[in-house]
């Protein structure tokens, strides 16, 4: 009930923007989970391997950051009636969004860079780099990093 | 009351320190005795608490320490267990 | 006097003095080019950080002193500095204040006047004040203070050149007048009184400044309590002292100590008054805006918890390339190169077998290290660090310990060591304690190996949910224990903390690569040396036994080991461990990883005959079970703090607590290994 009112009371397109993303990461990170659960204490039942065509690793830490991203976006919608609360809840959120996007992006580039070095012992790895790259944390950091730079230059502009 | 328990961003005065020697030395080079007043910046219900020193002047407390907050930056964590043993009381309504 | 001791006495003295997070360091490296030695201070385990710098063709000395609110006796740093100005006599006392908190540092600087060092200031961050919308009259300051102010911006190089001009000045003339604050008619007096009694012992007046001797007595000073003792006149002294605390106390109706205390802090704020302007007013600064949401109730532990993750997966995922560049190295070139010398057999097998395969398995794991100490080092300099603390106060509180207990057992993921000492920054005594004895169960990355390669050769599907188990079963045994250790042993309140919470920086790459490289410094100097001479003494005492030399062959031949004296002391071990099925090669390992827990891998590569990191695992799926492997890892987890981290116990907490860590770690883990035993076999996880 609250928040059909909040939302008929002031809403912005930002506003919505950012609670839908913050919606989707959440629904990503309770998928990565329930893959995870899966994995560790039913490791003969079926993983949600994708969802169109995204990959769901079954990761636990990355399930919390994205669901702590998806909490701080969403909840964000909280306190749409305070400026400075609002900007501070979206920009830690998608800041964190960004950050494991970045992180991802490294990893993936250190796998290259190990599996070149891996031939030197005569070994060859192979690696799936379309897995590595369609996850959640990596698609949805891009939007993340919109946000981002938009509420960074937000701050800037009046201060 | 304890500032452990005083609500968010209110302004509060510190009526006395409960503490030893040391920490009570501790607490007054930070600029935290009796009479000054102090902003609670932010509070996790009874727990430790960020506070902002104000000065001491009980007059006009609410302009001036919109001025000075803002540019003061004392910002200061306080623990639990210390937060206990300063009783504040408090001075007008913010926010 | 010869030239070169001459020189030395003669040699100036620049001490850097300042509270904490004020841009102490950065101006350090900026005087001495990032030339530093860093020792301890005597009889300490405080670092002490000295360097170079050039004034008039001449080398001066720049000591870099703990980071200090205060002059008072009552912290160790603060002592440290207090007594390095009076003893060691700097020529030139830097000290730097924080423009944007003004009143906060100048309680240190007018104590510095009150003892009669001579004192440059220098004004850093004035952009950061400026920001915040005031402006300080710098003209004003000086006046007030009677010495030379240098407004500087530290970290973008502002402001150097004139302070080092103004230090170049001080060194050659000194021009600080006395500071004398009045503290009221009555102690004025009384202050007279203890001043003239101090005049009849001229050693003592020429070594101290005397109005800061009849201050710090009449505020019960223990330290100078002492030196005064000292004193031919001590009794007479000391008699004044009484009575004059007497007089007071009855006059002002209150604690001498805090009145004085308060005095100067009102000085203080006064001085900041007259020169502080708001220019501008500013609602809330970033840092502040951010802060709502890192501070919040409910986000706050998920972004903890996310920050931790992201600093794991930098930590090991990122860093997998150089981990397997320096493994092929060692393993597969040098080893191969040495084997296929012309060297006698000895010798190579020494090399290879001995020093190449056991460093080798340890500076593996030195990119892992490196990488999660820049993590650290990146949130430390950020800022976020306080802002933990604080989140995580309360529920520390529950465990009977304070928030800043947090910093030492992130640090402990690292490395127990700096851990250890990083816990001197808690100050209630109880607390400092239990922490630092809490910290070894904290798992540091030298055990890390052990968990690595065991679940490479057992758990390889499940090998991530192994490790994070291992790590939260440190964390649980450290909570349990500190509980333990806080309701049993160290009973008392806890204190609480006062942190000062500096506002979000942008950490400079400069600063973060420095202080990591001081801390990687200290694990490559365990691996340099404890460990080449323990991976050594391992080789040795593999290929000799009780019969004399056995000679090389040993270590690809299981029997001929067996009689070497790792062999004789893993045998004479083996009937303890039983229940836990572990071989004596295993049991051996462990022997030695009590000098460092990285060498129970190589000390498990040479034992089983592995030639790197990638055939060890292979080798131990012959001798252990996955249950077995996993109580081991276990018992590594727990058992014993390494060599290092008993050495920086001792330093910090003593002999005695040192001892009882070793002695409850080994119960603890033997006992747990037992119960992982009897939990796993009736579920029947053979």
């Amino acid at each position: 009930m609250k928040v059909v009112v909040i939302m008929r009371r002031s809403a912005p397109l930002m506003h919505i923007a950012v609670c839908a993303l913050g919606a989707i990461y959440l629904i990503f990170a309770s998928l990565m989970l329930y893959n995870w659960i899966i994995t560790v204490f039913f490791p003969t039942a079926k993983l949600l391997y994708s969802i169109c065509g995204v990959f769901i690793p079954p990761d636990p830490g990355s399930a919390v950051v994205l669901a702590t991203t998806g909490m701080l976006l969403a909840g964000s919608v909280y306190y749409h009636y305070d400026r400075y609360k609002f900007i501070s809840c979206v920009l830690v959120g998608s800041l964190l969004g960004s950050a494991i996007l970045v992180l991802q992006l490294l990893t993936v580039i250190a796998n290259a860079i190990d599996a070149q070095i891996l031939m030197l012992y005569g070994e060859i790895v192979e690696y799936g780099l379309k897995e590595e790259i369609m996850r959640p944390d990596v698609l949805l950091g891009i939007p993340s990093a919109i946000v981002l730079y938009n509420s960074v230059r937000e701050l800037r502009k009046q201060w | 009351m304890p500032l452990s328990f005083a609500p968010e961003g209110h302004l509060v005065r510190v009526v006395c320190i409960r503490a030893g020697r040391g920490l009570s030395r501790r607490l007054i080079e930070m600029g935290i005795a009796p009479g000054k007043v102090l902003r609670v910046v932010r509070t996790l219900g009874a727990g430790p608490v960020i506070i902002e020193v104000c000065g001491d002047k009980s007059k006009s407390v609410s302009d001036r320490c919109n001025l000075c907050c803002a540019s003061c930056g004392n910002r200061i964590v306080i623990g639990f267990g210390t937060a206990m043993k300063i009783l504040v009381e408090e001075v007008a309504r913010r926010e | 006097m010869s030239e070169l001791s001459k020189a030395k006495h003669n040699r100036i003295k620049i001490a850097l003095a300042g509270t904490p997070n004020v841009g102490k360091s950065v101006i350090f490296n900026n005087l001495t080019g990032g030339r530093a030695w860093v020792g301890n201070w005597p009889g300490t385990t405080v670092e002490k950080k000295v360097g170079k710098m050039r004034i008039d063709r001449q080398d001066a000395e720049v000591i870099d002193l703990p980071g200090i609110y205060s002059l008072t006796a009552y912290s160790l740093d603060e002592l440290i500095a207090r007594n390095a100005i009076i003893e060691e006599k700097p020529d030139v006392v830097v000290n730097i204040l924080n423009a944007s908190n003004i009143e906060r540092s100048l309680y240190l600087t007018i104590s510095l006047l009150e003892m009669g060092a001579n004192v440059v200031v220098a004004l850093n961050m004035i952009d950061i004040a400026r920001e915040r919308g005031y402006e300080i009259d710098v003209r004003k300051l000086r006046e007030l203070l009677g010495v030379p102010v240098v407004p500087t911006i530290a970290i973008k190089g502002v402001g150097i050149d004139e302070l080092k001009e103004e230090i170049k000045k001080a060194c050659r003339g000194r021009k600080t007048p006395e500071l004398i604050i009045n503290y009221g008619d009555e102690v004025e007096r009384e202050i007279e009184k203890i001043i003239s009694v101090l005049e009849k012992d001229p050693a003592l007046i020429k070594k101290y400044n005397k109005r800061w001797l009849a201050i710090k007595l009449l505020e019960k000073d223990e330290d100078v309590i002492e030196r005064v003792r000292k004193s031919q006149v001590a009794s007479m002294i000391l008699k004044q002292v009484e009575k004059s605390i007497k007089t007071l106390e009855e006059a002002l109706g209150r604690d001498i100590e805090e009145y004085i205390a308060e005095k100067r802090y009102e000085y203080a704020f006064r001085i900041s008054n007259e020169c502080v302007k708001v220019v501008r007013e500013v609602p809330q600064t970033p840092s502040d805006i951010i802060d709502f949401a890192i501070t919040h109730k409910v986000f706050g532990i998920p972004i903890i918890l996310s920050i931790l993750y992201m600093a794991f997966k930098f930590a090991f995922d990122v860093a997998t390339p150089l981990v397997d560049l320096i493994d092929w190295f060692f393993a597969a070139f040098l080893y191969d190169i040495v084997k296929s010398s012309t060297l006698p057999e000895v010798v190579k097998s020494f090399l290879a077998d001995g020093v190449i395969t056991g460093i080798g398995s340890i500076l593996v794991f030195l990119p892992n290290i490196v990488f999660l100490f820049i993590f650290i080092s990146l949130l430390e300099d950020l800022g976020y660090m306080a802002r933990a603390a604080f989140i995580i106060d309360k529920i520390m509180h529950r465990l009977g310990l304070t928030g800043k207990s947090i910093i030492p057992l992130i640090i402990g993921i690292g490395c127990n060591v700096p851990a250890i000492i990083a816990t001197r920054a808690i100050e209630d005594e109880n607390d400092r304690n239990v922490t630092a004895l809490v910290n070894p169960l904290v798992s540091c990355s030298a055990r890390l190996p052990v968990y690595l390669v065991i679940a490479a050769a057992f758990f390889v599907a499940y090998r991530g949910v192994v490790v994070l188990s291992m790590y939260l079963l440190g964390m649980l045994l450290a909570i349990m224990m500190a509980l333990l250790l806080r309701k049993c042993v160290f009973r008392g309140p806890s204190t609480g903390f006062i942190m000062e919470l500096p506002p979000y920086m942008t950490p400079l790459p400069k600063n973060v690569l420095i202080k990591t490289w001081e801390r990687t410094k200290r694990f490559l100097f365990k691996a340099g040396t404890v460990i080449l001479l323990a991976t050594v003494l391992v080789w040795a005492l593999s290929v000799t036994g009780p019969s004399g030399y056995i000679g090389t062959e040993a270590l690809e031949d299981p029997t001929l080991l067996e009689k070497s004296w790792v062999g004789v002391i893993g045998k004479t071990m083996q009937p303890l461990f039983y229940p836990m099925g572990w071989d004596w090669r295993a049991i051996a390992a462990l022997f030695f990883g009590f000098m460092a827990k990285e060498i129970v891998v190589s000390t498990m590569a040479v034992l089983y005959g592995a030639a790197g990191e990638e055939e060890l695992p292979k080798m131990l799926s012959m001798a252990f079970t996955p249950l077995s492997a996993y109580a081991y890892m276990a018992f590594v987890l727990i058992y014993v703090p390494c060599l290092a981290t008993l050495a920086a116990l001792r330093g910090e907490l003593g002999l005695k607590y040192a001892i009882l860590a070793l002695i409850y770690e080994i119960l603890l883990a033997y006992l747990v290994a037992l119960a992982i035993i009897c939990i796993g076999i009736p579920l029947g996880l053979k």
